[in-house]
């Protein structure tokens, strides 16, 4: 019998998993610079509040130009719901996929070019690990955590204040009902970033969108120049 | 459960390497997972299998080595082993930065 012994050679790669999303979310961030979109992620556990929260910016920026991009793993709800406010909206259904990546992105953004819009606000898959991995593009990353979800979030999730540039802690209206140590949540979420900026709204009444809107709007004008 | 992503990375980057060296089979593979990286080594290990059925890489043997994490504290300056993802600085108690130990790299390969 003969055996033929294969060649086998080594190849040293050196090559990180994440460096072509890296690349194409750097892509995506240039271009949307050059079109004067300010980029959002919005990262969250399910039921934060995020849809109402867009909601509440598509009533208050109806002359700026914003268009929302949601994701969910099913169901066209949330489009829907942006779309009765007269704000374009486009709803992702990744059948399973617990986060959005780059290339998602990079597809769905190609209806967006062109049209003028000045804010894309992506609602990121209700989940606070996967989402906080992966660039997708974005100028700004708000992590949204609401009072009903427990003050104990901020050193379970770790990278996702880490890689966040603001913090919103929505449904404030609720304080009063619940046992909920405010000032433990941004003293953690300080602890893990230092720059985090944090903001404390409620969707219903209307506390602090307002601040939060301005800021949006500066971090546009920063990111822009 | 974000494993499965990076495992098709790693489909990609593996196919790019082969076709730079006229390669059709992937024998080894050696993978470098930051112990704090957010990937679950059991979890690649099964991604990877389940991934690699009727490819090149079909029966490789996948190698993985964790890299043990160090932070820095952006106040003292020091560089620590930290305990936990928190990585509270030893010295001072407050936030370090993750500096090795994040990341998840293709190392090497072995092709026939």
């Amino acid at each position: 019998m003969i055996v033929i012994m294969e060649e086998s050679k080594k190849i040293i790669v050196t090559r990180n998993l994440l460096e072509a999303n890296r690349l194409l979310a750097e892509k995506i961030r240039k271009k949307c610079t050059e079109e004067g979109i300010f980029l959002v992620n919005i990262v969250s556990s399910p039921g934060s509040g995020k849809t109402t929260l867009l909601e509440r910016i598509a009533e208050k920026m109806k002359d700026e130009n914003i268009a929302v991009i949601n994701a969910d793993i099913e169901t066209d709800r949330d489009r829907k719901r942006i779309e009765k406010k007269g704000v374009k909206a486009i709803q992702l259904e990744t059948k399973g996929e617990c986060h959005l990546e780059a290339f998602v992105i990079d597809q769905v953004m190609s209806e967006l070019y062109g049209k003028g819009y000045r804010y894309v606000f992506i609602e990121n898959i209700g989940n606070l690990i996967c989402p906080t991995e992966f660039d997708i593009g974005e100028h700004l990353r708000v992590l949204l955590l609401s009072v009903p979800e427990g003050d104990d979030k901020p050193k379970k999730y770790p990278l996702a204040f880490r890689t966040s540039q603001a913090l919103v802690i929505s449904k404030i209206d609720l304080l009063k009902y619940l046992q909920y140590d405010i000032e433990k949540v941004e003293k953690e979420a300080l602890f893990l970033n230092p720059n985090i900026k944090i903001f404390k709204i409620s969707s219903v009444t209307g506390e602090g969108i307002e601040e939060f809107i301005i800021y949006l709007k500066n971090t546009r004008k920063r990111c822009m120049s | 459960m974000h494993e499965l992503s990076l495992i098709r990375e790693l489909f990609s980057i593996m196919e790019e390497e082969m076709k730079k060296y006229g390669k059709e089979r992937v024998k080894k593979v050696k993978l470098k997972i930051g112990r704090f990286s957010g990937a679950v080594p059991e979890y690649m290990r099964e991604a990877f299998q389940f991934y690699s059925i009727n490819t090149f890489a079909e029966g490789a043997e996948l190698e993985v080595e964790i890299e043990e994490p160090t932070a820095i504290c952006p106040i003292c300056k020091i560089v620590f082993k930290p305990s936990d993802i928190l990585l509270v600085c030893p010295n001072c108690g407050k936030g370090g930065k993750l500096e090795k130990g994040g990341e998840l790299i293709l190392e090497s390969l072995e092709i026939v």
